[in-house]
């Protein structure tokens, strides 16, 4: 009890809350950003913490990321230009529904939901880190492998040109990942002899080439002009009606976000895939997904933050990240003397108390800030598509430009945009290509590993308990989607 | 009549000859030795499902109809769909113009620096998506001078300043 009114101390003071204020705003500002990422944003904002106390410090580089991820899903709806591979998995229902004159509801859904699910993470993250952080410690690399796989397959077997298209999607990019170094020898592969592929393709440039712009080359000048906007006055009329009709999958997506965000190395991004298939394929309406249909962005949004904050757990207690925005914390934890591990909470409590706190004051800043960002980004609506078009690819270019101060990766982000462009006007999909990218590199480090310990012996995948039951049923998902697909085909023939 | 899927055929004809491409040269990667995996590993893997899921999808794409008539045509009023699957169209002047003047500010951003370059290609991409002259003067040099505060001041993105400076 002492060490919370002490965490109550350190956080309810003047600097603390101002730098919080301020960061909130920042990642306000830079997640909002086209083709910025909340990865960048925490990146930028670590020499400012140089000057700062402990506390401020990390209160800074939770709250900018926090509200990073959650204005990630401005320039997804308004503009189909996911801010995080996350938001990738929802981005077609809530661009859609702006395209509809609903913008105000998607972004009040994930600001709210954002908010909820994020506090369902921090009740999880307090009752359960120690527990929790112990039994996913006992994971190897086998049980990493299957529910990377199991995540993939989610997101390739979900998307909406089929089970061959949706395979395919994600076969490139987990090809695109490929390229560089190799992270068992280090040898080069698929690099053409070409020095800036050393070091792989970044997937920030990927995202921005594939989303940005070739959705600029396919709506063009005569693209969706100007839509009314029906909530306009009050961006979030209506959300708590939507929150509440689907509140069942807001609690699942809370509940399954927290798991999987504890996860070291899983996160947010594959829990938001694996939540959105599954509403999908528990839904009533699973043919309204990806038409702006407002089940799975509640579900996956919710998942979303409630990973965010699930992912501290092992950073917290055992100080092992869970991505890379938990890497960069962690760094600055280290920086200010706050070793993160399990002194933390046993030798100086107050500071976990603290850093539990300025979670939950994050999570609730989220909603006047989100509400003031919903009113001003629908005039993006309002802007002509000219000027909009030629803004957006400046900035896709500058986006691509920053992440290696290169131009190469200004050509990454040309050619996968013409890629994407092709594709998915033969109904590809777009996501599993960039999250193939994403999870590639885990994918293929648990496999290798794992075949190193099994000695090539594939059985061996399936000798741990949890490994077997995640490998069951990622087989089992496969099975069904290829026995449809045959089925499909079959009964489709007879027609004719 | 018997219809067919030509392009998901050609794709997927594309895609499985990628694959075999993969297949060949990871099988090539050299593997460490004493061990019973090497970096060629994984990629012999994605190569041989990209090859073998081309190959599915160019014989889906044989065996049924197109999907055009659901998909290209979009429905009473749902213009998005219309947008989103849409059949590209390279050899629109919008297109290429937008792909030309990206090629060039790759080529040309190191050369005329970011300020010069971007305030072309934003004068260009404008009158591209059918703006007028006057909106283009006008906007180009606000957009690329608010566009370089943000990235150069703010973010300390060092953008290409070019040979002139």
């Amino acid at each position: 009890m002492d060490a919370f009114l002490l965490a109550l101390g350190l956080v309810f003071n003047v600097e603390t809350l101002l730098v919080i204020t301020a960061s909130a705003i920042f990642g306000l500002f830079v997640g909002a950003l086209p083709g910025l990422t909340a990865t960048m944003a925490t990146a930028l904002l670590v020499p400012v913490t140089f000057y700062m106390a402990p506390i401020p410090a990390i209160a800074a580089i939770i709250s900018c990321t926090a509200m990073a991820i959650t204005a990630g899903d401005l320039p997804g709806t308004l503009l189909r230009i996911p801010g995080t591979p996350a938001s990738a998995a929802y981005v077609e229902d809530s661009y859609r529904m702006a395209q509809k004159g609903q913008a105000g509801l998607a972004i009040g859904i994930g600001v709210i939901g954002s908010v909820l699910g994020g506090l369902f993470g921090f009740v999880f993250l307090m009752l359960t880190a120690p527990a929790l952080a112990k039994f996913a410690l006992g994971f190897s690399s086998f049980e990493y492998f299957w529910l990377a796989v199991l995540g993939l397959s989610c997101a390739a077997l979900i998307s909406s040109g089929g089970m061959a298209k949706g395979a395919l999607s994600l076969l490139l990019g987990l090809f695109i990942a490929q390229v560089g170094l190799d992270p068992l020898m280090g040898s080069q592969r698929f690099t053409l002899g070409l020095t800036e592929l050393s070091g792989g393709i970044s997937f920030i440039p990927a995202m921005i080439g594939m989303f940005a712009l070739a959705e600029i080359m396919r709506a063009g000048r005569s693209g969706a002009p100007a839509v009314v906007q029906d909530n306009g006055r009050n961006p979030f009329k209506g959300t708590l009606k939507v929150l509440w009709q689907y509140r069942k999958n807001q609690v699942r997506g809370s509940v399954i976000g927290s798991l999987l965000g504890a996860l070291p190395g899983v996160g947010g991004d594959l829990a938001a895939w694996i939540t959105y298939s599954l509403a999908k394929r528990t839904s009533k309406t699973p043919e309204l997904f990806g038409k702006g249909h407002p089940e799975g962005l509640v579900e996956a949004g919710a998942t979303n933050n409630a990973a965010l904050s699930a992912s501290w757990i092992p950073a917290m207690v055992f100080g092992i990240p869970g991505d890379a925005v938990t890497a960069i914390a962690v760094g600055v934890l280290v920086m200010k003397g706050l070793d993160p591990g399990p002194q933390l909470l046993t030798v100086h409590p107050e500071n976990f108390y603290a850093v539990m706190l300025v979670f939950v004051i994050a999570n609730i800043l989220m909603l006047p800030l989100g509400y003031v960002a919903a009113r001003t980004a629908r005039w993006i609506f309002e802007v002509p598509r000219a000027l909009l078009n030629a803004a957006i690819l400046l900035f896709c270019i500058v986006g691509s430009f920053s992440i290696n101060n290169t131009m190469f990766g200004v050509g990454i982000m040309l050619v996968l945009g013409i890629v994407a462009y092709v594709l998915e006007s033969r109904r590809f999909a777009i996501a599993p290509i960039i999250l193939g990218i994403v999870l590639g590199p885990l994918v293929e480090t648990n496999f290798t590993t794992s075949m190193i310990i099994t000695s090539g012996n594939f059985a061996g995948f399936f000798g741990r308990p949890i490994a077997a039951v995640l490998g069951a049923a990622t087989l089992i998902i496969w099975g069904l989607a290829i026995f449809g697909t045959v089925r499909r085909m079959m009964s489709e023939r007879a027609e004719r | 009549m018997k219809t067919r899927n030509y392009q998901d055929v050609a794709l997927g004809g594309i895609f499985a000859a990628g694959g075999l491409l993969i297949l060949s040269q990871a099988l090539t990667i050299h593997s460490m030795p004493g061990l019973p995996v090497g970096p060629g590993l994984f990629p012999t893997l994605t190569g041989a499902a990209m090859a073998f899921f081309g190959a599915v999808l160019a014989v889906q794409g044989w065996l049924t109809a197109p999907d055009e008539d659901i998909a290209l045509l979009p429905e009473e009023g749902s213009r998005e769909t219309a947008i989103l699957y849409a059949p590209p169209k390279f050899f629109s002047p919008f297109v290429l113009g937008i792909l030309g003047s990206t090629l060039a500010s790759i080529v040309l951003m190191p050369v005329l620096g970011f300020l010069v370059t971007g305030l072309l290609f934003t004068f260009a991409v404008v009158l591209l998506s059918g703006g007028k002259l006057l909106p283009a003067l006008i906007f180009s040099p606000i957009a690329t001078g608010v566009i370089y505060a943000v990235f150069a001041y703010g973010f300390r993105v060092p953008l290409p300043r070019g040979l002139v400076g």
